[in-house]
């Protein structure tokens, strides 16, 4: 598949090769640098004491989780990503249209994506991370 | 029980059990005194944002829930009980905003993997009745006559305002005002 991060729908797309999970993080990273996010977004860093660079080390990091999931609104996929020492959990939206949607701090974060994130798949996690416990 | 959010994790001190429910606290706090007003006056970040945030606000409170039913004697969290209370206040008086955006607001308790119980009425937004959630501190006990916004038929036609209707209105300092619409007596 040419450009899965196009899609809406990644029901077929199961096989996640490193090769798309590192394109993958290469995209949300260009899209943060070009400013691609809702317009309260960088409001919403302040005001939680989130810094870029805490969202850049989530989205480069080796241990970071990184889940597909459905929207519980529009029913359409989006990607989470996860830090277990950072413990910050940031959303982005594929598309044309899509681009960083929000972040915040949360602890329990791999309960927080296998558990409460709709339709969550895991899409990659660390090495030596938690078993990826089926619920 | 339906969700152990913070307490699960073992071998961690209660040092360590405060500053998660700290951090959950503000994820509820920032959630219900920012998030809904700014969706509010941002329509179109709807779809971008919106429900991750409010999967994210329900998620919060169903932890400090959790934490405070597994500690309901605990002296660190006794601080917090009271604003937690305020904010609960505050869901619940818009309530109407997060149904207005949220069509499907009723069913996101069907994809939960456990259904939540109606003690955790933050679930139950659609079903909740006009009274209730106020406490004393919040209850203005002036005279309902005393306290009155007036808007002109002109003004009311060109937003829209019908009688009848709940409206959210924004005050400095990020509070907010609920009240209904009602026809004014000379308009009767």
């Amino acid at each position: 598949m040419d450009n899965p991060f196009e899609l809406h729908d990644w029901d077929e797309l199961e096989d996640w090769q490193p090769q798309t999970i590192a394109r993958l993080r290469a995209r949300v990273i260009r899209e943060l640098s070009e400013g691609r996010y809702g317009k309260d977004f960088e409001a919403k860093l302040a005001e939680r004491g989130i810094s870029m660079e805490d969202i850049l080390n989530v989205l480069r990091g080796k241990r970071t989780y990184i889940v597909k999931y459905r929207d519980r609104h529009t029913r359409r996929w989006r990607i989470g990503f996860w830090h277990p020492r950072i413990e910050l959990f940031v959303a982005w939206k594929p598309g044309r249209n899509g681009g960083l949607k929000t972040c915040f701090w949360r602890k329990s974060g791999v309960k927080y994506i296998q558990e409460r994130l709709l339709c969550s798949k895991p899409v990659y996690r660390p090495k030596k991370a938690k078993r990826w416990i089926r619920v | 029980m339906f969700q152990a959010c913070l307490s699960a994790q073992k071998g961690e001190t209660m040092d360590t059990g405060v500053r998660d429910f700290h951090i959950e606290f503000e994820n509820y706090d920032f959630g219900v005194r920012r998030i809904i007003p700014w969706t509010v006056t941002s329509p179109d970040d709807i779809d971008d944002a919106f429900s991750d945030e409010l999967d994210s606000l329900l998620y919060a409170r169903d932890c400090l829930e959790e934490e405070l039913q597994a500690h309901p004697d605990s002296e660190e969290l006794a601080p917090y009980i009271d604003k937690i209370k305020e904010l609960d206040f505050i869901l619940h008086a818009k309530r109407h905003v997060v149904l207005q955006i949220i069509a499907n607001y009723p069913q996101w308790r069907e994809t939960l993997k456990e259904r939540p119980p109606r003690s955790h009425w933050w679930w139950y937004l659609d079903q909740l009745n006009g009274d209730g959630y106020e406490t004393e501190r919040e209850v203005v006990s002036w005279p309902a006559e005393q306290l009155g916004i007036v808007f002109g038929e002109e003004i009311a036609a060109r937003v829209g305002l019908k009688a009848g209707q709940r409206v959210t209105i924004r005050v400095p300092d990020d509070k907010h005002i609920v009240i209904s619409v009602q026809r004014g007596r000379d308009q009767e």
